[in-house]
């Protein structure tokens, strides 16, 4: 799914913010990526959202070699990748459900099916009645869980978060993971960054942790240790170690799914309360 | 794609980009009118030329004293001699033969007379010196019109008639022509297809058959009115160049500003997978609708100001100015001119845009 090798980046000549790193993450897995301020965190996961190309080393997604794409191909590629920002990054001109539609607006998507989709999954996650709201009128937990709805809405196989918990209480914070866990288990590989230890001890998941632009993997529980492929992982084990098609997974259709499995939406899973 | 209502860039509240309908606005009524003046120049400078092209006027002056034939010259050969020399004292002095030109009192004021021409070694006039009489204006005429016939490569020498020619003046004396008033008289002449005639030979044999006559060569003046029609067509076509390129200056600045303040937006929709097209589209939406509405307004106000222009000029008798209407052909730089303007600065946003996003990985 994500494969780095010897990945270095350097800014002008500065040193290496991130050195040699190499790693490989299976489909349908849960990471922790850890690490003191200004280790490297960011860097990496921009580098796994395509924000950004290293000065050197390859990154493999998804079964292609970044460099070598077309800037369309990379498009294409971005578009399978959903990232929730630490500052959310919502646009404040847009109501709650045109921010969660988006991404589907950019895929080209119809614009009928992509506000009902959209106002669907803003339901999903409590803000049914916030549909039409600006962004800057919630509150952080509200816009931290439009940003979330608009990461997933097209139902991407890789989804990253970059500090999500780091502007909401430990409370709303658990509910955030439990909510990225979920997802985790509807099928795509998921990747949080995060330095709230006291969370991430809540959770069996492996962590890459990144000291001084270096990366170490420490296994999660004994479960979840075969997450974390060995670096020379073929992309063909890798489709076989998760569940993951390839073709992403239907968020919406799984979500009810779910709810008449135990009777219980997901929303009261995740406990999630209006804020 | 291009009217597509759905803006993920708030485009339309950005403070730069609102001056570009009113520079878009001035830049096509400028465009406009120098692009119909541009036409209007060279229809004017190409029925002008179908009109005098292989044609020649030969002018004949009246030389006043012609109606007594009491005029006098030095050298006339062809011509009964019976002139007295005080009478040739009299025309030569009082004309001023030696400069070429001379005035003759007319009403209270002087008017300019080209004079028959003499030799300025010319001595004084002597008693029983020969002089040649200046046969009256009409034989002339008669005469001139006969030696042009002659002239190989003409093929056609018709004489005016004095109604004629004071037709002719009738914009700028007005219907009511003094009667004494000299007044040339002038013979059309039409050469024939492709015919070269030496014009100066032509000018010296008709100067001497015929004292007065003067040949008044359209291709000299024609050609002249040429070059002044394609500088003033070049002028015009310089405007509208510089006019597209402050254009497309405006609209680089404005997309790049629109850019540097959405940068967050941009970069987020680049994440998130948005094409370098996607995004370029949103710009050149927005700049095409900016540049419609000002080209709309200044496509308006050109075509309101020759729409005035030719309804004033229509309505003025003054015939001193040349035929500059504008015909209906002309009408279509109003639709052009804006239309282009709109392409060309949509074109630009997308090129800017486009140009900019290659920075993004």
């Amino acid at each position: 799914m994500v494969r780095f090798e010897n990945v270095g980046v350097r800014y002008e000549t500065g040193p290496e913010i991130l050195r040699d790193v190499t790693f490989s993450l299976p489909a349908r897995s849960f990471h922790f990526l850890t690490g003191p301020s200004g280790a490297g965190k960011t860097t990496l996961l921009r580098l796994m959202y395509l924000a950004q190309r290293p000065t050197r080393g390859t990154i493999n997604l998804f079964g292609q070699a970044v460099a070598g794409l077309s800037r369309r191909e990379l498009s294409a590629l971005r578009r399978q990748i959903g990232v929730v920002f630490q500052e959310y990054r919502l646009l404040n001109h847009l109501s709650a459900v045109d921010n969660v539609a988006l991404p589907l607006r950019i895929a080209g998507d119809n614009d009928v099916d992509v506000r009902e989709h959209s106002a669907e999954l803003l339901r999903w996650v409590g803000l049914g009645g916030a549909l039409e709201a600006r962004p800057s009128t919630l509150s952080g937990g509200q816009q931290q869980r439009i940003a979330i709805a608009r990461s997933v809405i097209a139902r991407p196989r890789l989804l990253l978060a970059d500090e999500p918990t780091g502007n909401v209480d430990d409370g709303i914070g658990m509910r955030l993971l439990y909510l990225f866990e979920e997802l985790y288990k509807l099928g795509a590989t998921v990747v949080i960054a995060t330095h709230n230890e006291s969370l991430i001890e809540q959770f069996d998941h492996p962590r890459l942790h990144l000291d001084n632009g270096a990366l170490r993997v420490f296994p999660g529980g004994a479960g979840q240790a075969a997450c974390l492929a060995p670096v020379g992982m073929k992309d063909g084990e890798e489709k076989a170690a998760g569940s993951d098609d390839g073709k992403g997974f239907d968020l919406l259709r799984k979500t009810r799914a779910l709810g008449e499995t135990d009777g219980r939406s997901n929303v009261d899973r995740v406990k999630w309360r209006r804020d | 794609m291009i009217f597509r209502q759905y803006f993920d860039l708030p485009l339309a509240h950005d403070p730069v980009g609102r001056f570009l309908s009113w520079i878009v606005g001035v830049m096509v009524f400028l465009a406009v009118l120098a692009l119909v003046g541009a036409w209007v120049l060279a229809d004017a400078a190409r029925r002008w030329d179908r009109g005098l092209a292989g044609t020649l006027t030969v002018q004949i002056d009246s030389m006043t004293d012609a109606r007594d034939s009491t005029s006098f010259s030095g050298s006339i050969p062809g011509l009964p001699p019976g002139s007295t020399p005080s009478d040739s004292t009299e025309a030569v002095g009082s004309r001023g033969a030696a400069s070429g030109a001379s005035s003759s009192r007319l009403g209270g004021s002087l008017i300019p007379v080209p004079l028959i021409p003499v030799p300025k070694t010319m001595s004084p006039p002597v008693l029983g010196t020969s002089f040649q009489r200046v046969p009256d204006l009409p034989s002339r005429v008669e005469i001139a019109a006969a030696l042009l016939r002659a002239t190989p490569g003409v093929a056609r020498a018709e004489p005016l008639s004095m109604a004629s020619s004071a037709r002719l003046l009738e914009p700028w004396l007005g219907e009511a022509i003094p009667d004494d008033l000299p007044l040339p008289a002038l013979i059309d002449v039409v050469l024939a297809p492709g015919a070269s005639i030496d014009i100066p030979a032509l000018s010296k044999r008709l100067a001497a058959a015929a004292p007065g006559a003067r040949v008044d060569d359209h291709a000299v003046w024609l050609a002249d009115l040429r070059r002044l029609a394609r500088a003033a067509q070049g002028v015009a076509l310089l405007v509208v160049v510089l006019v597209a390129g402050a254009g497309v200056a405006a609209v680089v600045y404005s997309v790049r500003a629109g850019l540097a303040i959405h940068q967050p937006v941009v970069e987020l929709l680049h994440i998130i997978g948005a094409t370098d097209d996607y995004v370029a589209r949103q710009f050149q939406a927005h700049v095409f609708r900016l540049a419609f509405r000002g080209a709309v307004v200044g496509a308006l106000g050109a075509g309101g100001l020759l729409f005035g222009a030719q309804f004033i000029g229509g309505q003025s008798q003054v015939g001193l100015l040349p035929d500059l209407a504008v015909r209906p052909l002309h009408w279509t730089g109003v639709v052009l001119a804006p239309m282009a303007a709109c392409f060309l600065t949509s074109l630009t946003a997308r090129w800017t845009v486009l140009r900019a996003l290659a920075a993004l990985p």
